[in-house]
Parts: C-alpha cells; sequence; structure tokens
C-alpha cells in the first residue's frame, strides 16, 4: 500500500480503529461532506450516514493488498460519498439523476478507478440481493470469518458439511448471476484496455 | 455437485487468507497464471469479502464518537431568546458559571460515581447494511434510523410487527429487547434477552450483557454479577466493560 504523506496519519487512524484520528476525520472533513449532501436534497442525518459509510468503504479498500492511495484523503472520501449519495437518490427517484458537485475534488483523474469500482460494488449488491435469505445469511457469516460448525448452527443446517455445500451453491450462483451480467463484461473489459 | 469445484473454492480461501504455503503456494500461484477463469474467480472471492465484511471495530467507534458529538451539539445550542448582556459583563457571567460548573462537576464525579448499569445505554448493535429493493431490510433499517435517534416509542410498534413477519431475526429481537430496556419495561426486555440467549443465535452474547444491565435495573446484584463474570471468563461481547462495571458493585 503507498501513501501520500499528508494522508498517512487518516488512513492509518482508520486501519488502528484510532479515536482520535477519526475524530479528527469528522473534525475536518464532515461539514464539507454535510455541504454537499444538503446541496442536493440531503438532511444533517443523511449526511451522517453517509460519512460514516464512506469512511467502512475507504477501511475496506485500503485493507486490499492492491491499494494505493494516489489522491488526497479528503478528495477520495468526498468521492466515494458522492456516489453513496448518488446510488441513494438513484434508488429513491428510480431514474438516473445528477449531483451539483464541487469540481475542485470531483475533476481528480486519479478518481477515475474508484469510480468503476463503485459501479461494481453496485452490481455485486444488486445480485447478492437477489439471492434467498438463507444465502445471504450464509454468505455474510462466511466473509465475516465464521467456521462452518458456527454457520451451521445459525443459519440452521444439519452439520458444518451440509453448510459447507451450501455456501459453495450460493456462492457459485451469485459468481454466475455478476458474471453474466452485461455491465460485468463492460466493465472487465474497460479494465483490460486500461 | 462437484467436489473438484468446492475444493477449489476452498483453495481460493485458504490463498486469501494466506493459509497456503510452499509447495501449495507455488502450485496455486502457477496454476493462476495459467488459467485466467482462476484468477478472476479469485478476484470475485476476494471483492465478495470486501462487500461483505462487517469491520464491526470500526463500526463501533463511529458509532462511539457520533453519539458523543451529537451530545455536544445538543449541550452547547443555547437558547434564541437570551437577554442581551454587555460583553464584559457576559464574560464575567460566563467565568464565574464555569468556575462554578467545573467546582460542581469536580465534586460530582469526586463523590457520586456513574451507576454501574450506564454502561447498558451504550448501543452497537447490528445494522441491516443491505439496501435492495426488498421489504425486510428496507423496513429494518427504517427501524435502525428510530431507533440510532432513541425514539424508542415510535419504533416499538414497528419492531413488533417486523417481528411477527420474521419472527427468526434474533438481531431485530436484540434491538426490541433494548428498546423495551430504555423504556424501562424491564420483564419484558429480560424475556426478550432470554430468548436470545436460548436460541444460542449470535446475538445471544450481546444479549446476555444487556441481560446483565436489566438485572441490575431490577436490583437482582448477585444474578448480574455471575453473568458479568460468565462474559469476563468467556472474553464475550463487552468483557472489559464488564470488568469496569463489576468493581462498582
Amino acid at each position: 500500500m503507498s501513501k501520500n504523506r499528508n494522508n498517512i496519519n487518516y488512513l492509518e487512524g482508520l486501519l488502528n480503529n484510532d479515536k482520535k484520528i477519526i475524530e479528527k476525520i469528522y473534525d475536518d472533513f464532515l461539514f464539507r461532506i454535510e455541504a454537499l449532501i444538503k446541496k442536493n436534497g440531503g438532511s444533517k442525518e443523511d449526511a451522517w450516514e453517509i460519512f460514516q459509510e464512506g469512511l467502512m468503504v475507504i477501511l475496506k479498500k485500503a485493507r486490499r493488498k492492491d491499494f494505493s492511495l494516489y489522491s488526497a484523503f479528503y478528495t477520495l472520501l468526498y468521492a466515494i460519498c458522492r456516489n453513496l449519495w448518488l446510488n441513494e437518490m438513484q434508488k429513491k427517484y428510480r431514474s438516473e439523476v445528477t449531483i451539483q458537485d464541487d469540481h475542485k475534488y470531483i475533476s481528480d483523474t486519479n478518481l477515475e478507478k474508484t469510480y468503476s469500482e463503485f459501479e461494481q460494488i453496485a452490481l455485486y449488491k444488486q445480485k447478492f440481493s437477489l439471492l434467498s435469505d438463507k444465502c445471504k445469511r450464509l454468505l455474510t457469516l462466511f466473509f465475516n470469518g465464521n467456521s462452518f460448525k458456527i454457520i451451521a448452527k445459525e443459519v440452521g443446517y444439519l452439520n458444518d458439511l451440509v453448510a459447507k455445500k451450501e455456501k459453495y451453491k450460493c456462492q457459485k450462483h451469485l459468481i454466475k448471476t455478476i458474471q453474466e451480467d452485461p455491465v460485468y463484461t463492460e466493465l472487465s473489459h474497460k479494465k483490460k484496455i486500461k | 455437485m462437484n467436489q473438484e469445484e468446492i475444493e477449489k473454492y476452498n483453495q481460493i480461501q485458504l490463498y486469501l487468507t494466506g493459509q497456503l504455503e510452499g509447495k501449495e503456494l507455488e502450485v496455486f500461484k502457477q496454476q493462476m497464471q495459467e488459467d485466467p477463469s482462476l484468477q478472476e474467480l479469485v478476484f470475485l472471492e476476494q471483492e465478495l469479502k470486501y462487500m461483505l465484511s462487517d469491520e464491526p471495530e470500526l463500526k463501533h467507534t463511529l458509532s462511539e464518537i457520533r453519539r458523543e458529538k451529537s451530545q455536544k451539539t445538543l449541550n452547547t445550542q443555547k437558547p434564541s431568546t437570551a437577554k442581551r448582556v454587555s460583553l464584559i459583563n457576559y464574560l464575567k457571567i460566563a467565568a464565574s458559571v464555569i468556575g462554578l460548573s467545573v467546582g460542581i462537576w469536580w465534586l460530582v464525579t469526586q463523590f457520586t460515581p456513574s451507576p454501574p448499569y450506564q454502561a447498558f445505554h451504550t448501543h452497537d448493535l447490528p445494522s441491516y447494511t443491505m439496501r435492495g429493493d426488498e421489504e425486510k431490510p428496507k423496513k429494518a433499517n427504517e427501524i435502525r434510523k428510530l431507533f440510532d435517534q432513541k425514539q424508542y416509542v415510535t419504533a416499538l410498534p414497528k419492531i413488533e410487527q417486523f417481528l411477527d413477519k420474521y419472527p427468526e431475526d434474533q438481531e431485530m429481537r436484540l434491538i426490541l429487547g433494548v428498546t423495551n430496556f430504555e423504556l424501562e419495561k424491564y420483564n419484558k426486555s429480560l424475556k426478550n434477552f432470554d430468548e436470545i440467549i436460548n436460541s444460542r443465535a449470535f446475538a445471544a452474547d450481546k444479549a446476555k450483557w444487556y441481560k446483565a444491565g436489566v438485572l441490575l435495573k431490577l436490583k437482582q446484584n448477585d444474578n448480574a454479577k455471575k453473568i458479568l463474570q460468565e462474559i469476563i471468563e468467556q472474553k464475550s461481547y463487552k468483557h472489559q466493560e464488564a470488568v469496569k462495571v463489576l468493581k462498582k458493585l
């Protein structure tokens, strides 16, 4: 993971769950995200939700081996929160919506990757939401590090072997539906070109 | 079902969690180089993990900061009809008020320790992160929002309706228990937590912690102590908090 020197504290604070640094992130940036959300039809409450979710997304991105922070921390946070809010609005109005941006942050070319990642995540989430409740529960437990024994008990399977087989079925089905979607093919193609 | 396929998924999982070593790791890397479909599966598995992981520690810190900051905002809000005073008088008054408040605060913290059950009013309950078009997560999110805003009275009938429809949802039952706890319906709350504990669901650890809180409110300190002791021994949810609460008892 490579980091811009100015951003090192914010990122490490998130990775280490350092409350003081995380509080500083709130103090330094929340008001700006609040302004963005309010300008685009949201409330203070919405801004808090989106800000919180944005930090979770950054943490998950930073945990990945291939993560590199090329932009300033705030630029990344802005891009993520902006897209989260855009998704919320699109769900609400069930149509394409535009967002009034702060162009200082949105024109950063390093964020292109972040935007296409967002499209991917939206696709995964949509396909995941189509699974049965049992499959969703099973996969969520699995990807949060629970053993098949615990999963079997929690989801109601006879034993860990059955849970393992069911996990395979759910996961295979999910991956298949993702791969079959034209959006996935398009995004994979874009990635190969780059 | 193809046993070989299942094994392939297992290998991917072992690779991503760093459990493949030596020869096995080399062979797997070689296979990935030669087989783009395996490479793609590894990528997708990683993506799903990224999407579905909960990050409970950060979630907890974020909720804590949010609660503290909201409290701070509430405390600093001044009434708009305040009488205007000259700046000097204002500063004099402010200084004496601050001095007096600090004095009172010191006395209060020195001689009246916070009640042991105060720790049980800090909530970091499960959130429903899926935001699909389905009815269940949507309803659960609405309830969660009311709960986070401490609108317990409004939330209660909605939680009960939700559980009528999805009685197996022990996470929502936990929210019901805590809502009853906040509304001081301790006996109902105790029943909710016992149900969760007996179901051995994931939420059972949290239910145990809250059960200790209810018992303290009901002045059943000995029973509460037993549960807190268990929490500490099993290092389960809030075990460090449990040590602090036990010291106060």
